[in-house]
């Protein structure tokens, strides 16, 4: 595996790499004018081996995690694990890392991070294989498609911890008023079902879902393709103009264009989407499984628990029920102070016990299969009791050292399709020419 | 307003009447707009921001978003580091600027205009483009993630106007009066420490002013040199606001309204200073 230069060659040091303890000594010499500002930020590992280790997490798990690393450090009083914040918008957070590794390394030992992180991280070398460490029979017990989306050219470089579904939300009430007992299989009952409501119940949309031009919309549109059957990349081939994908764009398309799904959805992230949804504005919506939780929260919702049910995304006919999910991994920095003591900690971590507590505490999805049968979990999560078909038929966005730079290319090709200012073939072909691009470039 | 210039003074005022304060109350408007907007975004409950379409006014106070913000550590503590980084960056300008301010406006050395716009020109360099080889440097020498990564680059993007608004306001001062300082024995650096400085007070408080508002906004640097949170000026904090699918727009709009309020304050207090500051040798050529 040789180092692959990151996308901005501009900002890359190439081969240079600062020897880590030649770092620590050297922040360790900053301590004294740290401490006038009244700062401990870069003291927190020493030494190698010691069983220091330091992680990183998003803001918005602070409610559940320094308790987990507090029970931690009790249980293992040789050794410290520290934690640090890293921004709440992921990709702020990755641009965060990429800049730290290409000035030459991050202190932090445990990285927290997205499932599109690991085939970038560990082409330039900066996180370890953790081949040896999460075994094979370790692996087995979590969701095979979260566990694909860790591994890249063979070797295994994260260990799942939460995971992201993409659900199909439906207005159950509305739904059987007109005499629908089932959910929608495929795009064509959906949008049959749609239009038959909208008319008749005088709902304004048939379906939403995030269209914008961001992240969440290149999901969406991946999405989009393989519920027909088609798929984006295959290894390090460009598959994306197949008869299959274009099926898929024309699916998106023709919601928007035959006033299904709004314009706005070219606009729409998460809170505009599950905004509309939940004002009672939609039949249907594509979402991640939180904003079940918003129903029957008054200041937030107009409808109840009992007016909307989840079921699996539709598909076209005949193929096999599939989404595209994301979720949250750790990795392990290649030059971690002490590897043992971090890779125990991320064991810790991603246990079935600490799991069960985020699920609890937090509604986020297990990535432990078992997780998925405990009675506790099925009763409290709604996204476990009603997503236990979904879940395990989520895959991961394409395995690529490049997959920001594509990202970005394929979610201002899918806007434009959505908008229509792209035919689908169109939209297909533009995206097929800017991966290969993309890929020539890096490779 | 044609015809008001012949008129008697009193008849001129009324004269601007209508017509002038409907388009000056026009222009307040159109530039408070925003502000409005986001003062609106702060107040309101979180089912009224996603309202579709948006009522104009507020249906429904709260003071949750408020509450939010101030109850967030990393909030409260950025205010702190963001008054501590734009304070010693204000300092750090005024301290190295004065000196070279007053150089280039008194003394004749070589290539003095050729230095002062190269000065200039470091202010307009891409901060982008030198963003990379600053994070090396100062991991190199064990700096990142203190606010002195922050301080020494803000400094030295800041300094060059500095240098440029106190070199105009001290070339106006007369020079009869430092001539009549050293008449009566004190050096040049006297002078300038007890006759010219306290003259240019002006000047130096709206060199000051500009430094500490560019400082206090800044994102880039900050969000680039310091990963802990606990080292975070506000800026960096308000986006964290969120979580992986959500924005808490209503807790980002009160944010936003809270560090602009103590510069709103700072400026209108000393908005005739600054405006004296700003025009210095304007007039003159």
């Amino acid at each position: 595996m040789s180092p692959v230069e990151t996308e901005q060659p501009s900002t890359s040091t190439g081969t240079r790499r600062t020897n880590r303890r030649e770092f620590l000594v050297v922040s360790g010499g900053s301590l004294a004018a740290v401490s006038l500002w009244g700062l401990s930020a870069c003291g927190d590992d020493d030494d190698g081996g010691t069983g220091e280790v330091l992680m990183n997490f998003s803001p918005d798990l602070k409610q559940i995690v320094p308790g987990q690393v507090d029970a931690y450090n009790n249980q293992h009083p040789d050794g410290e694990v520290s934690t640090r914040t890293t921004p709440a918008d992921t990709t702020e957070a990755f641009d965060q890392f990429r800049t730290q590794f290409q000035g030459g390394g991050s202190d932090i030992d445990v990285i927290m991070g997205d499932i599109i992180w690991p085939p970038q991280f560990a082409a330039n070398g900066w996180i370890a294989s953790l081949d040896d460490r999460f075994t094979e029979s370790d692996r087995e017990a979590f969701i095979p498609g979260v566990v694909e989306g860790n591994t890249y050219e063979d070797s295994v470089y994260g260990v799942p911890w939460f995971t992201d579904a993409g659900y199909l939300y439906m207005r159950s009430d509305l739904l059987e008023d007109a005499g629908y007992s089932e959910p929608p299989a495929t795009w064509d009952e959906l949008m049959e079902m749609a239009r038959k409501i909208q008319q008749d119940a005088g709902i304004p949309n048939g379906f939403v879902f995030t269209g914008a031009q961001y992240e969440g919309g290149t999901v969406l549109g991946i999405e989009f393709i393989r519920t027909h059957g088609g798929d984006v990349l295959d290894g390090d081939t460009v598959i994306v103009d197949s008869p299959e994908a274009i099926a898929g764009l024309t699916t998106q398309q023709t919601l928007v264009a035959d006033g299904i799904a709004p314009d706005a959805v070219a606009n729409y992230e998460e809170d505009q989407a599950s905004g509309a949804f939940l004002r009672g504005d939609s039949v249907f919506m594509r979402m991640w499984p939180y904003a079940y939780d918003f129903l029957g929260d008054k200041e937030l919702s107009n409808l109840d628990v009992d007016q909307v049910e989840l079921a699996p995304l539709p598909v076209a006919e005949g193929i096999e029920p599939v989404n595209v999910g994301g979720g949250f991994n750790f990795f392990l920095n290649a030059e971690a102070a002490d590897p043992d003591a971090a890779y125990s900690f991320i064991e810790y971590m991603t246990a079935a016990e600490q799991q069960k507590t985020m699920a609890l505490e937090g509604g986020y999805l297990p990535t432990r299969t078992e997780l998925y049968d405990d009675e506790e979990i099925i009763e409290a999560v709604p996204g476990v009791r009603l997503g236990r078909e979904i879940v395990p038929t989520t895959t991961t966005p394409p395995v690529s050292p490049y997959y920001s730079d594509m990202s970005l290319a394929m979610s201002e090709a899918y806007n434009a399709n959505i908008l229509g200012s792209m035919s689908p073939e169109e939209a297909a072909a533009t995206i097929a020419e800017d991966l290969q691009t993309i890929i020539e470039k890096g490779g | 307003m044609a015809g008001a210039l012949g008129r008697p003074r009193g008849a001129r005022r009324s004269g601007l009447g209508w017509g002038f304060y409907l388009s000056a109350g026009a222009l307040v408007l159109l530039s408070l707009a925003p502000i409005l907007w986001v003062l609106k975004m702060s107040i309101v409950p979180r089912a009224e921001l996603f309202a579709s379409p948006p009522p104009l006014l507020p249906q429904e106070l709260t003071g949750a978003s408020y509450a939010t913000i101030f109850d967030d550590p990393t909030f409260v503590r950025g205010l702190l580091n963001s008054a501590i980084i734009a304070g010693s960056t204000t300092i750090a300008c005024l301290v190295l600027g004065a000196p070279a301010a007053y150089a280039f406006a008194r003394l004749r050395f070589r290539f003095r205009t050729a230095i002062m716009t190269a000065i200039l020109a470091l202010a307009f360099f891409p901060a982008a483009a030198v963003i990379a080889p600053l994070f090396i440097e100062f991991r190199a020498v064990g700096l990142l993630n203190t606010f002195w990564a922050v301080i020494i680059t803000d400094t030295v993007f800041v300094l060059p106007l500095t240098v440029w608004i106190l070199t105009a306001f001290f070339r106006q001062l007369p020079r009869d009066l430092e001539d009549a300082a050293r008449v009566d024995g004190a050096t040049t650096l006297q002078a300038f420490r007890l006759v010219v400085l306290p003259l240019a007070a002006p000047g130096v408080a709206a060199a000051a002013i500009i430094a500490f508002i560019v400082t206090w906004n800044e994102f880039l640097f900050a969000n680039t040199f310091l990963f802990d949170s606990s080292t975070w000026p506000a800026t960096v904090a308000i986006p964290n606001f969120a979580t992986t699918h959500t924005v808490d727009y209503g807790a980002q709009a009160a944010a936003a309204l809270v560090i602009t309020v103590p510069i709103a304050i700072v400026v209108l207090a000393f908005q005739r200073r600054i405006v004296q500051g700003l025009t210095a040798g304007a007039l003159k050529g």
